[in-house]
């Protein structure tokens, strides 16, 4: 069964923002099911010129046949097509008038706040009104109506535009959430982002036909807030992709161990931590062991300089290696020998990066705190090492994670691996799809 | 086609020439310099040349992300930075440091003290400009103005990418009346460059 679908996806590429791989999986999984799928993204001069992250090799993963409609976020400043119209004061002081504009502008957005119920404390807010007419006006093409509206976020507005737009077309949604909206990921607690954010929540997951979370903890969550309609909440986890899984081997006996991270670095990372256990765990390990982190240094570049500062000296053993692009994952992987995934927060925090890790068959280092959502799902697998965020504990981690290195065989990675194929993306996105065919029938 | 299709100097260096070249002006905002940035290469993709005065600070690693790799296809760019000039300019010149100001202030005849006590205040009140950031167009279309060369042709546009550079482009524009001036490229510039 097929039908057409309208993705909501304010990230997608060219962005490099961390929800990217999951958007464009979803798109390719709709496609191998044989919809018709048009994605709503926000326009890539936003992406280049306001966040300036971008990877333009991203585009090369979008699935063949989609529509990609770029919706513009507007900005303050908008299109000024004459210079000269601008007005002398403007043009004389334009710091200062900006400043009086922005004070009116969020003076108005609290007036309409006070008016509008629908309306709440988002930074995207204002795409909300151009996405839900762009897709009334693409429902309206030769290709036929929409049959299923869905949206992921963050950013939240896009939910919202989701339910309004399906409210107008009279077609059902589903929300995608990679991350919580009212509750706060790291401690379970309310997130407090304001009494109408939590109200437009409440409103969007009573309309949904779906809701969608990235692990069991984040649904409990949700439906003992919502307890409505629990059977409403279902868990798509981000999973892994075949493509990015290194060839199966055995290490060679006489190589120093390699450790290695992947993944865009943020400060929330126990990276300090990890730095200092590598640091303590260099006497017990083979000469010439080394730890190489990679990938983006932040989700924009200007977090790019203040994380960099953080990294030690190269003569400590401690390399970083830059981003890797997605096609060259595989070979990443291929030159460790253990695997080291950095996560912060508790139950809920999975980290998209572990069943990538997890996959590889190599023995696995995990840093988080007990009870930490990424140590959840490498718990029972073999070689797979878990630490506290502090450097003796992490030092004790990786001191072992290296003897499993030195006598995993090729047999136990395959062993790993078939444990692990449970949580390919295109199996865990099949849901997803099974889902919207329901809501179609329905 | 020039042989070194990007051209790295700073505002001080030599006259601006602006010849037929798309002049792209940026403030000291990052958002603007990378719109430049995606302007500066547009343009010069399609073969137009393209002044680029940017006023954003240098120290914040940009150098590097010069578009020096980047096709220009038959175009060019000149990137003067303005940075210095406009950092210079807002402070009205080099400060003395307090404790040079006021060393030997005894020995000072009152003339000289009242000096001291108006650089003191003249010091204050700049630094407060400063940090306001109330000047910092008009002081960057002074570095800009008394660098164009008078005789160096008309621009075949000017484009402003954010909102400081506002300042220096208006009174571009108002110099050369007849070139379209925007804060994105001008409809009609880079077909007409392509048409030649």
């Amino acid at each position: 069964m097929s039908g057409r679908l309208a993705y909501l996806a304010f990230w997608f590429p060219p962005s490099r923002a961390s929800g990217v791989y999951r958007a464009v999986e979803t798109v390719r999984a709709f496609r191998e099911r044989g919809w018709e799928v048009t994605v709503f993204t926000v326009d890539v001069e936003y992406l280049t010129d306001m966040v300036g992250s971008t990877d333009e090799t991203l585009l090369d993963l979008v699935p063949s046949g989609v529509d990609v409609v770029r919706v513009p976020l507007p900005r303050p400043a908008g299109t000024i097509p004459d210079v000269r119209a601008v007005g002398r004061l403007r043009a004389t002081f334009p710091s200062v008038v900006e400043k009086a504009a922005s004070i009116r502008r969020r003076f108005a957005s609290l007036l309409r706040r006070r008016q509008g119920a629908d309306a709440f404390d988002d930074p995207y807010i204002a795409w909300i009104d151009p996405l839900v007419a762009a897709v009334g006006e693409a429902n309206g093409t030769s290709s036929g109506p929409f049959d299923v509206l869905l949206a992921t976020g963050n950013p939240f507005s896009s939910f919202q535009a989701a339910r309004l737009a399906a409210a107008s077309l009279d077609r059902p949604f589903i929300v995608d959430y990679r991350d919580p909206w009212t509750i706060d990921v790291f401690d379970g607690t309310r997130a407090g982002v304001g009494r109408r954010a939590e109200a437009v929540e409440a409103a969007i997951v009573r309309d949904a036909a779906a809701v969608i979370h990235v692990n069991e903890p984040i649904a409990d969550a949700y439906r003992r807030l919502y307890p409505g309609a629990p059977e409403k909440h279902h868990v798509v986890v981000n999973g892994f992709d075949r493509e990015s899984l290194r060839p199966l081997s055995e290490r060679p006996a006489d190589r120093p161990i390699r450790f290695g991270t992947l993944g865009t670095i943020n400060a929330k990372w126990p990276l300090e931590e990890v730095i200092d256990g590598f640091e303590q765990a260099r006497d017990q390990l083979p000469a010439g062991s080394e730890f190489h982190l990679a990938g983006h240094l932040g989700y924009f570049d200007r977090s790019a300089a203040e994380i960099e500062d953080g990294f030690p000296d190269p003569s400590s053993g401690f390399r970083y290696v830059g981003s890797v692009p997605k096609r060259d994952v595989g070979d990443f992987y291929e030159s460790l020998d253990v695997v080291v995934v950095l996560a912060p927060g508790g139950p809920m925090v999975t980290s998209g990066k572990i069943f990538e890790a997890a996959a590889q068959g190599i023995p696995i280092v995990v840093v988080q705190e007990e009870g930490g959502g990424a140590r959840a799902i490498v718990a029972g697998r073999d070689a797979a090492f878990t630490a506290v965020p502090s450097p003796a504990a992490v030092a004790d981690a990786l001191v072992a994670a290296a003897a499993a290195a030195s006598a995993q065989t090729l047999d136990e990675q395959r062993t790993i691996r078939a444990d692990m194929d449970r949580y390919e993306r295109s199996r865990a996105l099949e849901l997803l799809v099974k889902l919207s065919e329901a809501c179609r029938v329905g | 086609m020039s042989a070194d299709p990007v051209v790295v100097r700073s505002l001080g260096e030599a006259p601006l020439v602006f010849g037929d070249a798309v002049v792209v002006i940026c403030g000291p905002i990052r958002a603007g310099n990378r719109r430049a940035r995606r302007l500066a290469v547009t343009a010069a993709a399609a073969g137009c040349r393209v002044v680029w005065i940017d006023a954003f600070d240098e120290r914040a690693s940009f150098r590097g992300d010069l578009p020096v790799d980047e096709g220009c296809a038959g175009g060019s760019i000149e990137w003067v930075s303005a940075e210095s000039d406009l950092d210079t300019s807002l402070r009205g010149g080099r400060l003395w440091r307090l404790s040079d100001r006021i060393s030997g202030w005894r020995e000072m005849p009152m003339v000289r003290r009242r000096s001291v006590l108006r650089g003191l205040l003249g010091g204050v009140v700049s630094k407060l400009r400063r940090l306001r950031r109330l000047s910092r167009g008009g002081a960057l279309w002074r570095c800009v103005r008394d660098q164009i060369d008078a005789d160096g042709g008309t621009p075949a546009a000017i484009i402003h990418t954010d909102d400081v550079a506002v300042t220096a482009a208006w009174h571009l524009a108002r110099r050369y009346p007849a070139v379209p001036a925007a804060n994105e490229i001008p409809p009609g510039v880079l077909d007409r460059r392509a048409d030649v």
